[in-house]
């Protein structure tokens, strides 16, 4: 399905034209060195402890930062993510998300926290001290929120300039809120350091606080060296150079990762290590690492099939994966740092019993790898514009399964979750399968419009609008653009945004600029309003042709006819008439399919803007079936089933088969009860 | 067995029609109707569970084949048959009610001097009994199932706060629910042989009988508990049996709609089978081992 250059060609030719700065877009005020995939803006060189009694992580180190744009800055702004744990004040734990845990059955080692002992900027006239006149900046105004650490500077840092800022800090690991933490012997470690924000090329910090949204941060060279008890297995973003081992029971590895924006690590005894390797004809190789859990033994095979499947899909879709390895991460039971992405590593999750049908791990792991291109390559900002890379990725994501692993079934899980069944009958809908699912005048799609800033977004409204709508307002793209239209138009956003970070409408400039279509139309209903699409079969009549009733005019008289009469060799015709409606508010050309009883099809065209539309037909047949959007181009259509009619529709047999099917169930739910008699 | 099989049949066929209306609503003359007659239609059920409220919420793909059993064995296991819709709540309980009566006349048959009695002369004999042993006998289950089970379950949580290996935490709340499912069992024998007890030991007041039966039960214990275990499996046939041969989604004409039902029927009938088996053979077994102990 690929076209257009190799992915090698395309890495090429994308270094090249970061090193030769010919790639349009926002101005930077320098160059990033030749051998450099991004940037490199922000660069860290940490040593960090970890004190598994007290699920401290004791850290220090060197940020090297560089104001790469056009602005001078006197202040620096940091995230402290861990804050949004410390407390019940929080603005996480006030937020949608945080709402759905209860504080007070939150015990005391479970709280985390990030505590700051020293920054200081070192110069070549001296250091100073960053702490004393370091505040808590809070864009919610919440005071007790302490996620975003505003650290004026005694002078202004001058566009190109770099300078080297020292850290020393603590970070308490909490029982997992979101997706970091620690159960037992077993680390999640993310966002756990006090990481710099993203200074904007207009010169503004972009740091918001940790609410109900993922990360963002600029691109650099992370050189971590991680000391854990030995005989604990660490993975970690970048490959591990150096491992030493102390008389103190314990040991240090080294991870080193260039051209990545964050870094993460797991750690725990009961990890199994399993390598294998990606190899694929025109893509780079890839040294896969997997780290799995002793009760999910049996996905190892599984999860490097996933992986290896996207990254062969996404690579010879959209561009090649180019860091040479990846770290699998097979999350413990309840670790709750499950089906999460960060680069050159990522954590995928399955249960004990985890039949094929079900697809877990492989949904998961094809997200989450897929992640490593839409969030690791082409890093939006996950707080204002998560659906660049979730949406992108449901997106994606679905269409690889849809190749790769198609076997999927409805599995209901019993006994607590552990005990799967599956129903071969029927497959559980997937996520660009239709808009069914939030059918309703208070739908979800209603809630918040995706152009909404993500961290901005309402009670409910982030999930749908990050992931789920957005995988279905792309798949609808597809669909209306062509799939070999819209590939070419995705590797074209993905090499031009590699090591950058896009904005919204950087991507429909890709549309607009790839398949030659002002699809601006589209976006204005889907993406800054909120509209509801809703096609449907009104009525179809096919009523026989007689002749008419009453007075005609012959040969200049008027002569009275009655219905009865007229040439018994007449054909019979019937006048049919369809009424197709459009019950939503969006507005999205049509197909509708006509079938008539003698087999005949007709296909017509509707641009979908009208409230309504009549096709009408006179010919010797009835009218048999009618389908508004046959080829399910439209996936957001939110009432499906309205689509179609059909004159000899078998509802009644259908209904009493599965009305037959409830009682039967219901009848032995009886039984149940008389159990206690 | 056919008067418990058509109560079944008339608690529940009211609530099936306004299942039905529901489904017959939404199918209209859409392709979902012949999806749905031909196997399962996903996207028509994710549109209809979105909008549909009330008992007509509580249809699911998942009631299909042996689905039937698991999903009301699942919610008994784990105490949560109160949980369900209360339409099915509702028409539970007088189900078991109906089946307090219906032993009532069922038991004096059992016995070997086989009553001459009319059937509705033994059950307004035996039902006060028979009620008053059964409602003692809920508060005990309510007790293990409300208490002891959530007790336990809390406290499973608290001893595997840590555990991050899946096996470890469900063998721990295998066994929590083992240790409360083995007391109900033990339960359930003891009340089951106080009634049998009420009957052949006419007159016998209900704690005579359940003195009598603790006696018998624990007196006896490979005999009494090896017959519910031998009938109880007999009875996991049944389902094992019904697992096999149900069709699941696949019926499409009326016939083999109609067959579909009418041998779920029948395997119904076997259930109620069973149950009228464990009355019957509990019965002998009491009357045989009194007829020793004298």
């Amino acid at each position: 399905m690929r076209s257009g250059p190799s992915p090698w060609s395309r890495l090429l030719w994308l270094s090249l034209a970061v090193v030769l700065g010919v790639l349009p877009g926002r101005t930077r005020a320098s160059e990033p060195s030749p051998a450099a995939l991004s940037p490199r803006i922000a660069n860290y060189t940490i040593q960090a402890r970890l004190d598994h009694d007290r699920h401290v992580v004791i850290g220090n180190g060197t940020l090297r930062w560089r104001n790469d744009t056009e602005h001078a800055t006197s202040e620096l702004q940091f995230h402290l993510y861990y804050n949004a744990w410390q407390n019940d004040r929080s603005s996480f734990l006030r937020s949608p998300r945080g709402e759905r845990l209860e504080p007070s059955e939150i015990r005391e080692q479970d709280w985390g926290w990030i505590q700051l002992e020293r920054l200081t900027w070192r110069e070549s006239v001296g250091t100073t001290d960053l702490l004393s006149s370091a505040e808590y900046v809070a864009e919610d105004g919440n005071v007790d929120d302490r996620t975003v650490l505003r650290v004026p500077l005694r002078r202004s840092v001058a566009p190109g300039e770099t300078i080297d800022i020292e850290m020393q800090w603590e970070s308490k690991v909490p029982r997992t809120f979101a997706r970091t933490g620690v159960r037992g012997d077993y680390y999640f470690v993310a966002q756990w350091f006090p990481k710099i924000g993203v200074l904007e090329p207009d010169g503004r910090w972009n740091c918001h606080q940790f609410t109900q949204t993922e990360f963002y941060a600029d691109f650099g060279v992370y050189d971590v060296a991680l000391t854990v008890p030995s005989g604990w297995i660490v993975g970690a973003t970048g490959r591990v150079i150096e491992t030493h081992e102390h008389d103190d029971g314990t040991t240090t590895h080294r991870f080193v990762q260039p051209d990545v924006h964050d870094f993460a690590w797991t750690t725990s005894p009961h990890y199994a290590v399993h390598d294998d390797r990606f190899e694929h004809a025109g893509l780079p190789p890839v040294d896969l690492r997997l780290l799995l859990m002793p009760d999910h033994a049996h996905a190892r095979e599984r999860y490097f099939a996933a992986t290896k499947a996207t990254l062969e899909h996404y690579g010879t879709w959209w561009g090649p994966y180019p860091y040479g390895h990846l770290t699998i991460v097979d999350p413990a039971y309840r670790s709750d740092a499950d089906g999460m992405e960060y680069p050159t590593l990522f954590t995928g999750g399955t249960s004990w019993l985890s039949p094929l049908a079900s697809r877990s791990p492989e949904s998961v792991t094809v997200h989450e790898a897929g992640h490593q291109f839409w969030y690791g390559i082409v890093a939006n900002n996950e707080f204002e514009h998560a659906w660049l890379d979730e949406g992108i990725n449901s997106y994606a994501q679905i269409r690889t399964l849809e190749v790769v692993f198609p076997y999927r079934r409805f599995v209901k899980r019993y006994f607590h979750g552990f005990l799967p069944m599956v129903f071969d009958d029927f497959l559980p809908p997937a996520r660009t399968d239709g808009a069914d699912v939030y059918f309703g005048f208070h739908s979800l799609l209603k809630r918040d419009a995706m152009a909404r800033p993500s961290w901005q977004n309402g009670p409910n409204a982030y999930e749908i609008n990050a992931y789920n709508k957005p995988a279905m307002m792309l798949r609808t793209l597809e669909n209306y653009l062509g799939w070999q239209t819209f590939q070419r138009v995705m590797s074209h956003y993905f090499a031009r945004w590699s090591f950058r970070h896009p904005v919204d409408e950087d991507f429909f400039i890709a549309v607009r600029e790839v398949s030659g279509q002002d699809m601006s139309w589209f976006f204005d209903q889907v993406y800054r309003d909120t509209v509801l699409y809703d096609y449907a079969v009104e009525r179809v009549s096919s009523k026989p042709v007689r002749p008419p009733h009453g007075f005609t005019e012959h040969d200049g008289k008027l002569a009275f006819q009655s219905a009865t009469q007229g040439d018994g060799d007449d054909i019979e015709q019937y006048q049919s008439k369809i009424i197709v409606r459009r019950w939503g508010d969006g507005m999205f050309p049509v197909d509708v399919a006509v079938t008539f009883s003698d087999g005949s099809t007709k296909t017509e065209r509707w641009d979908g803007n009208d409230n309504w539309i009549a096709f009408e037909y006179r010919q010797p047949t009835k009218v048999e079936r009618v389908e508004v959007d046959p080829d399910h181009k439209l996936v957001l259509d939110v009432d499906r089933p309205n689509n179609g009619w059909m004159r000899a529709a078998p509802t009644d047999i259908a209904t009493s088969k599965w009305t037959s099917s409830w009682m039967l169930a219901a009848q032995h739910l009886l039984e149940f009860f008389a159990l206690f008699s | 067995m056919l008067l418990a099989w058509a109560s079944s049949l008339a608690l529940v066929l009211p609530l099936a029609l306004v299942v039905g209306e529901a489904i017959h609503d939404s199918l209209g003359h859409g392709f979902s109707a012949e999806n749905l007659r031909v196997g399962f239609d996903s996207t028509w059920y994710t549109n209809f569970a979105a909008k549909t409220r009330g008992l007509a919420a509580s249809f699911s793909p998942t009631i299909i084949g042996i689905g039937a059993i698991l999903n009301g064995l699942d919610a008994t296991i784990r105490g949560e048959l109160l949980q369900m819709h209360p339409a099915l709540v509702c028409a539970g309980l007088a189900y078991l009610a109906l089946w307090v009566l219906l032993s009532a006349g069922l038991v004096p048959r059992y016995t070997a001097t086989r009553s001459n009695a009319t059937f509705a002369s033994d059950v307004v004999r035996f039902f006060p009994r028979f009620a008053l042993l059964t409602v003692i006998a809920l508060g005990l289950y309510g007790a293990l199932l409300l208490g002891l089970l959530s007790g336990l379950e809390h406290e499973i949580e608290n001893i595997t706060r840590e555990t991050i290996d899946e096996r470890i935490h469900f063998a721990w709340i295998l066994a929590g629910h083992a240790l409360v499912w083995a007391l109900l069992w033990c339960i359930s024998i003891v009340f089951d042989y106080a009634k049998i007890l009420s009957v052949v030991a006419d007159p016998c007041s209900p704690r005579r009988a359940l003195l009598g039966a603790v006696r018998l039960v624990f007196g006896r214990p490979m005999a009494t508990f090896g017959l519910s275990a031998t009938l109880g499996l007999l009875g996991l046939v049944v389902l094992l049996v019904y697992a096999v041969v149900t069709p699941g989604a696949s019926p499409s004409s009326w016939l083999t709609v109609v067959l579909a039902f009418v041998l779920g029927q029948v395997f119904l009938l076997a259930r109620i089978a069973v149950r009228c088996l464990f009355w019957s053979s509990q019965t002998a077994l009491a009357e045989t081992l009194r007829s020793h102990t004298r």
